[in-house]
């Protein structure tokens, strides 16, 4: 004789862990009890409907994928490493480049950033309403939102001479990531941060990648003749969401 | 050296081994991917969610205690990636539509498929809670305990949860016309 309860009953007999004694006592209680059939018809069919469902192989590419991911954010952290502390990240990789560069772009930096990043007030201190205003001299050539999981992106093209900037606000709920894909014969410069900070930036030959949670206001100069003619794709992902657009010439 | 190969292989990734991490990302990525999919019924979300779950054990896995059990770690990981994306996400009833379809199939296989459909929408009608246990159950054979130990409650609430959760996922499946008989 058992006292166990209907449910324990039953679940136990669909289990295979019924003893004999309970799977007894479930008979019992089916044979006597109209008000418990509905119920152990209705847990059968749950048990027998999942034993249908097969498991599903993942996609092929899950695997490398993830291991591309991994391998850039060992590359990132890496980077982060060297560089930390400074708030204003230079794409190291391309120091010599850069310094080859510096004086030319040392008056586009001086003059035209300030106008361009809305960074009037010094670093740090720009008002929120300067951010997307754009300077004098400086064309806009797209704009872009997009969103993704917890994510929202607003993303403007700048044309400056010998190249453009890119103007970023995000907000995110919880990690996301930001990838600026870009011709190869533009070079990312620098990245201004004007209001929270990435986690973590990836600087690579045609490839910015940002990583962020709450606000994020910062500006990429990316180099280059024609720059402004130039597609970015813009992925931005969070939450296991991603949202591509592209900025600038489409490509045909 | 431990006695437990899968230690071994998770110290060597703790210390930035990314060929060890590729190991473990070789023995879960199957049970992760198959855990997202049965959370949130689509295909993509569950390989982005399974890529998102993967890069945030290999950020954290510094923090991994090893007097747990790891599938434990990486599996509540997964439920609650999993489960933050369906509260956030559409309404469940899209969700039927995405499931994964096998190519063209024969006569029992588009049974088969549609049956794979019903359940799958029955199961995203239950409250997460209920889902989650289902699906450890059921799709991952969990024991009792080891579903206690992942969503840290008592193996009785484990229990009381996956009766009620079969119970009402039967009713379901019988509103479709899918029944025992």
């Amino acid at each position: 004789m058992t006292h166990d309860s209907f449910d324990e009953l039953a679940h136990a007999a669909l289990d295979g862990t019924a003893t004999p004694a309970q799977r007894s006592a479930l008979d019992d209680r089916l044979a006597t009890d109209s008000s418990v059939r509905e119920r152990w018809l209705d847990i059968q069919a749950a048990y027998r409907a999942l034993e249908q469902v097969p498991k599903v192989e993942p996609p092929l590419d899950l695997k490398p994928s993830i291991m591309r991911a991994v391998h850039a954010e060992r590359r990132v952290a890496a980077s982060a490493g060297a560089s930390a502390g400074v708030r204003e990240r230079v794409g190291r990789a391309f120091g010599l480049r850069l310094a080859s560069a510096f004086a030319a772009g040392a008056l586009v930096t001086v003059l035209v950033w300030p106008l361009v990043t809305g960074d009037r007030g010094g670093y740090g201190n720009l008002p929120a309403s300067g951010m997307m205003m754009p300077g004098p001299g400086a064309a806009t050539i797209d704009r872009l939102s997009l969103a993704a999981g917890t994510a929202t992106l607003t993303i403007e093209l700048v044309a400056i001479p010998h190249g453009v900037v890119a103007r970023i606000e995000a907000r995110a709920g919880a990690d996301a990531e930001l990838v600026l894909d870009h011709e190869a014969t533009l070079a990312a410069e620098s990245l201004r941060e004007i209001e929270g900070q990435p986690l973590q930036v990836s600087i690579t030959p045609g490839s910015v990648g940002l990583e962020f949670a709450g606000e994020m206001r910062c500006a990429v100069l990316l180099q280059g003749d024609d720059a402004s003619k130039q597609p970015i794709r813009v992925t931005l992902r969070a939450g296991g969401m991603t949202s591509t657009g592209v900025l600038g010439q489409r490509p045909r | 050296m431990s006695d437990d190969p899968e230690l071994d292989v998770i110290r060597r990734a703790q210390s930035g081994d990314a060929r060890a991490f590729e190991a473990l990302v070789d023995e879960y990525q199957g049970v992760l991917y198959n855990l997202a999919l049965r959370m949130t019924g689509n295909p993509e979300d569950a390989r982005d969610l399974t890529q998102t779950v993967f890069l945030k054990v290999w950020r954290n896995l510094a923090s991994y205690d090893p007097r747990h059990r790891f599938y434990s770690w990486i599996y509540r990981i997964t439920l609650n990636e999993s489960l933050n994306f369906v509260q956030r996400s559409r309404p469940h009833s899209e969700l039927d539509e995405r499931l994964p379809a096998t190519g063209a199939e024969p006569d029992d296989d588009v049974h088969a498929s549609e049956m794979c459909e019903h359940i799958q929408g029955a199961l995203m009608e239950l409250t997460a809670e209920y889902r989650e246990v289902i699906v450890l159950r059921h799709f991952q054979q969990l024991a009792y305990q080891e579903i206690a130990e992942i969503l840290s409650i008592p193996e009785k609430t484990v229990k009381s949860r996956l009766y009620s959760a079969r119970q009402l996922l039967g009713e379901r499946l019988r509103q479709r016309g899918i029944t025992s008989a």
